[in-house]
């Protein structure tokens, strides 16, 4: 069973010059960010993603959750099509958005995550116990009550982490969702992900960081200029460098990172 | 959806507009004395007036603050 299923899904981005281009130096054109994917996400389990800036996963991320919608090819989200059945699909899916326009800056974290629990129909009589347990959960007890706009970068991550797990989703979104963090932090945040698949949960996370990729993943999907370039199980033998090294030999990248990593060693 | 989650969402949305109007300290204070200093240059506006202005049937005073207030 898969909680998520992209088929030979393509997004292409048209853009036009600006309104006065005076010069003429920009022309029409279009972006492929998503070229033919076809990507399964087994039910509780968590499925990363990676590739480099402009690889897609934002975008393949964006797709599920239904705020872009695919050019060809069709995303299901447990079943419901993305196109189809948006508000279905939008029941079931959480996804995190660590940026400060995301938030109330002069509401406290409280105030904030209670805010979208009710825009999630989260039951008035359940929603303060619901806060408080996700204020836990990301470490942010101590700082319910501070206005977010006093917040530091790795706060917000955490925030939109609470905000994407409130109404309780079968299928997770993360973004880069350690971007911020302190070591401490991210480690205590993989434990989070690895508990969700336990309650039910399918996690999509899109990332540059190989650690993070072996800490959480079960499978590893890397994206290429919008194409998938490559997939393997993430079983518990595989170390880091090993998936350092299947990385760099499947996006070709390697060429270029090798004289780097032989000044850095000397 | 239902009228229950409907005013729900409302009364969440009404708060969260409260309670960010009220923490822009400054702006809150002056948009308070703003009104009331409107409310008090129509109120000796309406007096200087007289009462027998009665546009539309309506005392002067409450034919500006309808008049300006919707």
């Amino acid at each position: 069973m898969s909680a998520v299923i992209l088929e030979s899904v393509s997004k292409i981005f048209r853009h036009r010059p600006a309104l006065f281009n005076w010069l003429g130096r920009e022309r029409a054109g279009e972006t492929v960010a998503l070229d033919h994917i076809s990507l399964e996400v087994p039910a509780g389990s968590v499925l990363v993603l990676l590739g480099p800036n402009g690889s897609g996963k934002t975008t393949t991320l964006k797709l599920i959750s239904t705020m872009l919608l695919p050019d060809r090819g069709r995303v299901v989200v447990e079943g419901f099509d993305t196109t189809t059945d948006s508000r279905a699909v939008r029941a079931r899916v959480g996804f995190a958005v660590a940026a400060e326009r995301s938030f109330f800056p002069r509401l406290s974290a409280r105030e904030n995550l209670d805010f979208f629990a009710a825009l999630d129909d989260i039951p008035r009589r359940s929603r303060a116990e619901r806060v408080d347990e996700l204020l836990s959960r990301t470490g942010l007890h101590d700082a319910a009550d501070t206005l977010v706009m006093k917040f530091s970068s790795g706060m917000y991550q955490r925030l939109g982490i609470a905000r994407a797990l409130i109404k309780k989703p079968t299928v997770v979104l993360l973004d880069e969702p350690t971007r911020s963090l302190d070591p401490g932090l991210a480690a205590q945040f993989w434990n989070l992900v690895r508990e969700l698949p336990t309650q039910g949960a399918s996690v999509l996370l899109a990332t540059h960081n190989f650690n993070e990729a072996v800490a959480v993943g079960n499978q590893v999907a890397v994206l290429f200029k919008g194409s998938l370039a490559a997939g393997r199980n993430l079983s518990g033998t595989v170390s880091v460098d090993e998936l350092r090294s299947f990385y760099f030999q499947t996006t070709g990248e390697l060429e270029e990172v090798e004289p780097v990593l032989v000044r850095g060693t000397r | 959806m239902s009228v229950a989650s409907l005013l729900d969402k409302t009364v969440v949305i009404a708060r969260r507009d409260l309670l960010t109007a009220i923490r822009y300290r400054t702006g809150f204070v002056l948009s308070a004395i703003g009104a009331l200093t409107e409310l008090a240059a129509f109120y000796y506006l309406s007096r200087a007036v007289g009462p027998a202005f009665r546009p539309e049937g309506l005392e002067y005073f409450s034919f500006l603050l309808v008049g300006t207030g919707f």
